[in-house]
């Protein structure tokens, strides 16, 4: 893979090996959003991956609040 | 006098439940849609329609590796697929690119301009803040190509980042890749090939590198991008093409 970007590979890379991953996607009414994984079976929202312009408006999706992520059976 | 006030406080915290156990059974119904969410994971979308989709490309653009997390990305196989379902839906009638990006993986960066290229909707790019390296074909991807007065679009050569085989054959493989940015920069823009190469080798611009940094009107009169704009002109400009392309289908004979 090559890179073509201004910023200093070892900046890229630097903390290549340690795990921080805690975001999953998960869908929302046909959104997708990028969530951070909480105690008690919520998440934080953290980013909206949609080009439909109006989903960043939906209140209930703004980054920063909590979606449940196990949906009661 | 203190249980007449404490039963006083009773009565209003009462009423206030009851309101709430009201619009308790307006949410069910749909009234609001905060609700919902906590309980079923569902929204409904709100209804305004609109007929331009917006794709924004931010931090690296990121390919065939996952990048460490302090990189912010966009992915690729997030932007594939809404520029097919951009192409596909009946309602949408052109597709808006914000870029902010510092580059990244050179392929899914191709991948991406390519596909904006082919699409039958019009597309209008608008670079803010800064659109370098492998952001470039994106910009000039677009029918039309705005940048803001402050944004800036680094050009420099591509090398190889990470391990390094030091044999001819490497240096031709950079070269090619190199090529592929280049001939697609040219043929998709004002630019030469020529004048492009130039820019991408110059010397004593950039402090740890070769290149150029091109700001706001640099970038458009090189020939890279077309206006030096906003978000008001670049919205203005994709409906005016939507309109072209409407009146294009009306009369066909022309």
């Amino acid at each position: 893979m090559i890179l073509y970007t201004p910023i200093p590979p070892e900046l890229i890379w630097e903390r290549q090996n340690q795990e921080t991953a805690t975001y999953q996607e998960v869908q929302y009414s046909g959104i997708t959003l990028l969530v951070q994984q909480g105690d008690n079976g919520s998440g934080k929202i953290v980013r909206i991956i949609s080009s439909n312009p109006y989903a960043y408006l939906i209140p209930e999706l703004q980054p920063g609040r909590e979606v449940p992520l196990l949906f009661p059976q | 006098m203190a249980g007449e006030l404490f039963i006083g406080v009773g009565n209003i915290l009462k009423k206030v439940i009851n309101h709430h156990q009201l619009s308790g059974k307006h949410l069910r119904k749909g009234v609001s849609k905060i609700d919902p969410v906590k309980e079923f994971g569902q929204v409904s979308l709100p209804e305004v329609k609109t007929n331009i989709h917006c794709v924004t490309i931010v931090g690296q653009i990121e390919g065939h590796m996952t990048l460490p997390p302090q990189n912010k990305t966009t992915k690729y196989e997030h932007i594939i697929p809404q520029l097919v379902a951009i192409e596909q839906h009946p309602d949408i009638e052109g597709v808006l690119v914000i870029l902010n990006t510092v580059g990244g993986d050179v392929e899914a960066g191709l991948a991406i301009a390519e596909m904006i290229v082919n699409m039958t909707k019009p597309a209008v790019s608008l670079v803010l803040g800064g659109g370098h390296s492998i952001g470039v074909p994106i910009a000039v991807s677009a029918c039309y190509s705005f940048i803001a007065e402050t944004a800036t679009m680094t050009i420099h050569p591509i090398r190889l980042s990470g391990l390094v085989i030091g044999v001819p054959q490497t240096y031709e493989y950079l070269d090619k890749m190199q090529d592929r940015v280049v001939r697609f920069v040219a043929k998709h823009s004002r630019i030469s090939e020529e004048k492009f190469r130039e820019l991408m080798f110059r010397t004593g611009e950039l402090a740890r590198d070769i290149g150029t940094v091109l700001v706001g009107k640099d970038a458009v009169e090189v020939g890279l991008i077309d206006e030096v704009g906003g978000i008001g002109n670049a919205v203005h400009k994709l409906q005016e093409l939507i309109e072209e392309k409407k009146r294009q289908k009306n009369s066909p004979s022309q």
